[in-house]
């Protein structure tokens, strides 16, 4: 069974068009004028259960705009998307509860009340039996190192600790797919290890689907067994990673790859 | 059910690191109650009835409308708009619950502590004022349940006008125009049947009246128990109204909002 099919998914923004400097800024008032800025440009692709994807792409070439519509938060401008069968955003609430997101650069841990807080909101929200909420505690004070800063608010943490704690909230529920968008800012190597390590495990032993996205090869390469890549708002490559190697000789790592993938892309 | 507890819980503990800006912000409103009291009194010094009113009434009336306007009255608008330009409202969407009802229960775990120290404040100050003369206890629990229902529509309100922050950056103003729309027409500056003419019906047919005003007459004994009932009634009807207007309206602007961020 396919966990996320996407067909010709588009999204489009509207942007503001402001002359620069005070009087484009009053000029604005008077007569606003939009754009429309198109982020996706219908894509399709389909990935089943228990399948590792790496998405990867230049900056603004859509990953986070795409992620954001498979988790039902923003409506598509046009297309269709089913995870696990059913459109995400009018049922965002049925959604919800079967992913585990992680925002890189956002945090859903509450900003001024311990972590530990936030732990004992979400184990209520996702109606988390004990047991289980116990062991995935446990597993992941192992793997994260979280019981340093449990009872820190989060605006006291590092970054990296920040990025781990919401690593572990977004997987507290053992949900059946994960969308992963930069999940490993600011964290160092050692624990970036154990942490690709662990997701590895849990692809493999649970069937979880993952949907990732790094600027950082070699995890992805590690951690996916294929690959799309995104540019300008449209599928440029989808196929197992293995390919890509076929394509573009075995000698060359996959940053040389997409590197010269980018490059090449830019000047036909 | 358990769940939006715990966002009560999480309110709460919210409300508690921010206890300094909740005393000054109370301190504030206290110290407009107060000047509203002596403004009343030499007011009154002048002349001795104001449209049914005299200054034994009023002297409950400034303290009572102002424990009903504390309810909620640091507004969320300026919250959830700066949850949306940050993006931080996609973590909010993220979770397996009723967006509204989340935030309902966030904001009342944060307002029930402001509201339990205003209580015991402002509840001192017109005992020490009034004394118990006035107090009747069949009065006392409509005036309860009353209070409940205008918190009500006040959180119904605030909702939908925290929904015109999807349209708009300026949040400042939303929260704004929705404080002094509510402390005008409510009753909580004036009351409503100290308005001119038209005015004076008018107001009848907004939903403001039943946040201060309503709970106002029935502590003090302006309705009859009769009135007391109806209005109650009347302050359900704008829950509903208010509450189905903000469900329609919130299904508009989460389908056009973009998140940003990412
Ligand atoms: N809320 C928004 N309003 C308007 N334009 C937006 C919005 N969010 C993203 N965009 C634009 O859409 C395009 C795609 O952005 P997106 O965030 O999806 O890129 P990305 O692939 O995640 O990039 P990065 O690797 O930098 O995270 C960009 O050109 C960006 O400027
Ligand atoms: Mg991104």
């Amino acid at each position: 069974m396919n966990a996320i099919e996407v067909h010709d998914l588009k999204k489009n923004y509207r942007i503001v068009r402001k002359e620069p400097g005070i009087a484009g800024s009053l000029k604005h008032l008077i007569s606003p004028r939009y754009e429309e800025l198109s982020a996706v440009k219908g894509i399709t692709f389909q990935i089943p259960q228990g399948e590792s994807v790496a998405f990867l792409g230049a900056n603004g070439a859509g990953k986070s705009t795409t992620i954001k519509m498979l988790t039902g938060i923003m409506q598509p401008s046009g297309g269709t998307i089913k995870v696990m069968g059913k459109d995400p955003f009018s049922d965002r609430i049925r959604n919800a509860k079967k992913i585990g997101v992680v925002f890189g650069q956002k945090t859903q841990l509450w900003w001024d009340i311990p972590v530990a807080e936030t732990f004992r909101l979400l184990k209520k929200i996702y109606e988390i039996p004990e047991e289980q909420y116990r062991k995935n505690m446990e597993k992941f004070s192992n793997i994260l190192g979280l019981q340093e800063f449990m009872d820190q608010p989060a605006r006291k943490l590092s970054l990296g600790q920040r990025v781990r704690a919401d690593l572990a909230a977004a997987l507290v529920h053992d949900p059946p797919i994960l969308f992963l968008d930069e999940p490993t800012i600011g964290i160092d190597v050692a624990v970036k290890q154990k942490i690709y390590g662990f997701l590895k495990e849990i692809n493999r032993e649970r069937k979880t689907t993952i949907l990732l996205t790094s600027h950082d090869m070699k995890d992805l390469e590690s951690l996916c067994d294929r690959l799309i890549i995104l540019e300008k708002g449209e599928i440029l490559f989808d196929d197992p990673m293995d390919r890509l190697f076929e394509i573009y000789g075995e000698g060359l790592s996959l940053e040389e790859i997409i590197i010269e993938l980018f490059e090449h892309r830019r000047v036909s | 059910m358990k769940k939006y507890l715990a966002y009560l819980r999480c309110g709460f503990l919210d409300g508690c690191a921010y206890r300094q800006y909740f005393i000054t912000g109370m301190l504030a409103n206290f110290i407009q109650a107060v000047v509203l009291f002596f403004v009343w009194k030499s007011i009154f010094h002048y002349q001795e009835v104001i449209s049914g009113y005299t200054w034994e009434i009023m002297k409950q009336y400034v303290f009572v409308s102002f424990l009903c306007n504390s309810i909620f009255s640091m507004g969320f608008e300026m919250d959830a708009a700066e949850r949306i330009i940050k993006g931080d409202i996609i973590l909010d969407l993220l979770k397996p619950v009723s967006y509204r009802t989340m935030l309902f229960f966030r904001m009342l775990g944060t307002a029930g502590m402001e509201f339990a120290v205003t209580f015991v404040l402002v509840g001192g100050i017109y005992l020490c004022i009034n004394g118990v003369q006035y107090l009747d206890f069949f009065r006392t629990v409509l005036f309860l349940i009353a209070l409940l229902m205008g918190m009500g529509i006040k959180f119904c309100l605030q909702y939908l006008f925290s929904l015109l922050c999807f349209y708009t950056d300026n949040a400042y103003g939303v929260s704004k125009a929705r404080e002094t729309l509510t402390n005008f027409f409510s009753g909580a500056l004036v009351p409503l049947a100290m308005f001119p003419g038209i005015l004076r019906e008018a107001v009848n047919f907004l939903p403001f009246r039943g946040i201060v005003y309503t709970p106002c007459c029935i502590f003090i004994g302006f309705f009859s128990i009769r009135e007391c009932i109806f209005n109650i009634f009347l302050q359900f009807i704008w829950i509903l109204v208010l509450g189905g207007l903000g469900t329609l309206l919130g299904k508009k602007a989460f389908s056009v909002i973009s998140m940003y961020g990412g």
